[in-house]
């Protein structure tokens, strides 16, 4: 290095201030003082271009000058440009000397970091409709907007004459955390990538000691981040196989043995009618009875009662019904001949069941008309209930499919804004 | 490491400066921002050697991009009237191919003598106009002089110290770059390749 090498300070050419130049490169253009708003021509010895007075700063928790390390490389902030759309947001031009310049934006609480890219995007983003695949490179985004952004605020160095009221179109297509940025100006048309950063790392990454402010509605790029609801979902999803194995093999080879099966008469239901006996031999486990009618648009209220050495220790009623039918539709049909009781005895022995039809109806009257029907009886023992089974895996279902569920709802109002402009 | 005792030419505080790396400065005591003045050029005029600036690529240090491993053999610094560029000659195997880096914009582009006949002439070629090819149109989107500051390394051309051209750059169809070179002595030359994202390059450390 030679040790003539000179030195020298800038001040704003418009009003003297010191000017805080950050070490942007030799395609830096413009010098903006953020002092009294003039645009200095970085390659003419600091003319004034422009000078937008009375600029009122957008509020940023980073300011230029700052440095910090994104995606591993160092940047420092060297420019700001305030853009305003449906709101109001921040362009940070970075620069560093190894990976040249690149854009943090900063607009509700939320960070994407931006670098130009060359590809050319097979379609025509100012054509697509919302929610229509974009290739570009090995990516492929939704198209998301097209909107206008007026620059309100311009300071520090940029690689181009930026004026406050300039307008550019813009349009975005998103595969978050990525983002497709076109900028679209007369002169001409620039494709950036984003991907969307946390703010904690951001926060990080700049070394800030204040609180961010808290992030507001859900950006673009912002992709669904839910890792303990993912968490407990993917944990679920064996479970749920496992209770669904669970359940297929209690109900191949744990639904007990048959004890007894006896076929009532029509005559002998309406006025009750005590089984044989029936022997149950363990009397820790479940006995299951299936009642099993022959009802036809019709229903049947049936009064049963378990008997044990001729003292009654179980009763219950069980109403049935079965109904079908045509319509406009076709068939149809509702209700069921077959239900279900299950219950325990007090010891092992021999038991009797006594059954009768209390009440009925009878056709569309549905009357109390006690309808014709005889009923079977099977009595299964040491009969395993899949019941708290069927609980459990519905509960382990709904844990298995919460974070795509929970997506899904984020999903919808990342796009409910664009998809009610479109319609 | 290069350390200087320059003071602020604004209030005179000693400046704890080390240019090695970077041009800018700012004085701790008055706030004024500092620069030093073509420090490089003048560095790398007197010994024909390159200043070291900041870079991803390193002489002999590998680096991949896309599952490709490419080792840098050489290296090339030209002046244009922005500032400088770097070229790199660098291996993957045993084919080789130019990587030009300029703040951050990464093109890698591999010589093609044949790519068009006759070549444009440089002298009516603005930017904006477009070059036919084939089927193909290509912009030209920049066209200026450069002057190459130094060498270092091996190189696949006679690539001297001083040695002046003017150049075109080309845009086709999925960032596909093509550079055309009109040295002051000699023929022209065509080299063909895509601009790269620097992210995407991985230094083998």
């Amino acid at each position: 290095m030679s040790s003539t090498a000179k030195l020298r300070s800038i001040r704003c050419t418009a009003c003297g201030a010191p000017l805080a130049l950050h070490g942007g490169g030799h395609k830096i253009l413009t010098l903006n003082c953020q002092h009294c708003g003039a645009v200095l021509d970085a390659r003419k010895e600091y003319a004034v271009l422009a000078q937008f007075k009375e600029q009122q700063k957008p509020d940023c928790p980073l300011d230029i000058g700052m440095q910090g390390k994104l995606k591993g490389v160092d940047f420092t902030i060297i420019g700001m440009v305030g853009r305003f759309a449906e709101g109001e947001w921040v362009d940070l031009l970075l620069f560093s000397p190894t990976h040249g310049y690149a854009w943090l934006s900063y607009e509700n609480g939320h960070f994407t970091f931006a670098r130009r890219i060359r590809d050319v995007p097979t379609g025509d983003i100012w054509l697509l409709a919302v929610k229509k695949p974009l290739y570009v490179g090995n990516r492929t985004f939704k198209m998301y907007e097209r909107y206008q952004a007026d620059i309100t605020y311009v300071a520090g160095e940029l690689t181009w004459l930026a004026k406050v009221g300039d307008s550019a179109e813009m349009a975005e297509a998103i595969a978050p955390p990525w983002l497709l940025s076109v900028e679209r100006t007369a002169r001409e048309t620039e494709l950036y990538l984003c991907e969307y950063l946390q703010p904690a790392d951001v926060a990080a990454a700049f070394q800030l000691t204040e609180a961010l402010p808290d992030r507001k509605g859900i950006n673009p790029a912002q992709p669904f981040v839910s890792p303990r609801l993912e968490a407990v979902s993917r944990a679920a999803r064996p479970f749920v196989l496992v209770v669904a194995v669970v359940m297929l093999f209690i109900w191949l080879f744990m639904g007990g043995e048959e004890v007894h099966r006896e076929y009532i008469a029509q005559p002998d239901l309406v006025n009750g009618k005590v089984t044989k006996n029936f022997t149950i031999h363990d009397h820790h486990r479940l006995v299951e009875m299936q009642m099993e009618t022959r009802l036809n648009n019709a229903w049947a209220y049936l009064d049963v009662t378990v008997q044990h050495n001729k003292a009654e220790i179980y009763s219950f009623g069980k109403e049935m019904g079965f109904y079908s039918g045509y319509d406009d539709e076709g068939y149809w049909e509702e209700g069921s001949n077959t239900a279900y009781a299950h219950f325990k005895v007090p010891e092992p022995g021999e038991y009797t069941l006594h059954v009768q039809e209390s009440e009925g109806g009878e056709g569309d009257l549905a009357e109390q008309n006690k309808p014709p029907t005889a009923l079977t009886i099977a009595i299964r023992e040491s009969y395993t209930s899949p019941y708290y089974f069927v609980l459990l895996s519905i509960l382990l279902a709904v844990v298995a499919i919460a974070h795509a569920v929970a997506r899904g709802w984020y999903e919808s109002r990342r796009w409910a804004a664009v998809t009610e402009d479109d319609d | 490491m290069l350390n200087t005792t320059h003071n602020c030419p604004q209030c005179g505080s000693l400046l704890p400066l080390n240019f090695r790396y970077s041009k800018l400065a700012v004085c701790g005591h008055c706030s004024s921002t500092l620069f030093l003045e073509d420090a490089a050029v003048r560095l790398a005029g007197k010994a024909s050697v390159l200043a070291e600036m900041p870079s991803l690529l390193q002489l002999q240090v590998p680096f991949s991009y896309q599952g490709k491993t490419y080792t840098p053999v050489g290296h090339v610094r030209y002046r244009y009237q922005d500032g400088f560029w770097d070229e790199w000659w660098v291996l993957d195997g045993a084919d080789g191919c130019w990587v030009s880096v300029d703040e951050g914009d990464f093109a890698f582009e591999i010589p093609r003598p044949d790519w068009i006949h006759p070549f444009p002439d440089i002298r009516t070629a603005q930017v904006g106009q477009t070059v036919k090819r084939l089927t193909q149109s290509w912009e030209i989107t920049e066209k200026d002089l450069c002057t190459c500051e130094g060498v270092q390394g091996e190189l696949p051309e006679h690539i001297l110290p001083g040695e002046r051209m003017g150049y075109l750059h080309l845009s086709g169809p999925e960032s596909a770059l093509v550079t055309l070179e009109y040295p002051f002595q000699g023929e022209p030359m065509a080299y063909e390749g895509r601009w790269v994202d620097p992210f995407e390059i991985r230094v083998t450390t």
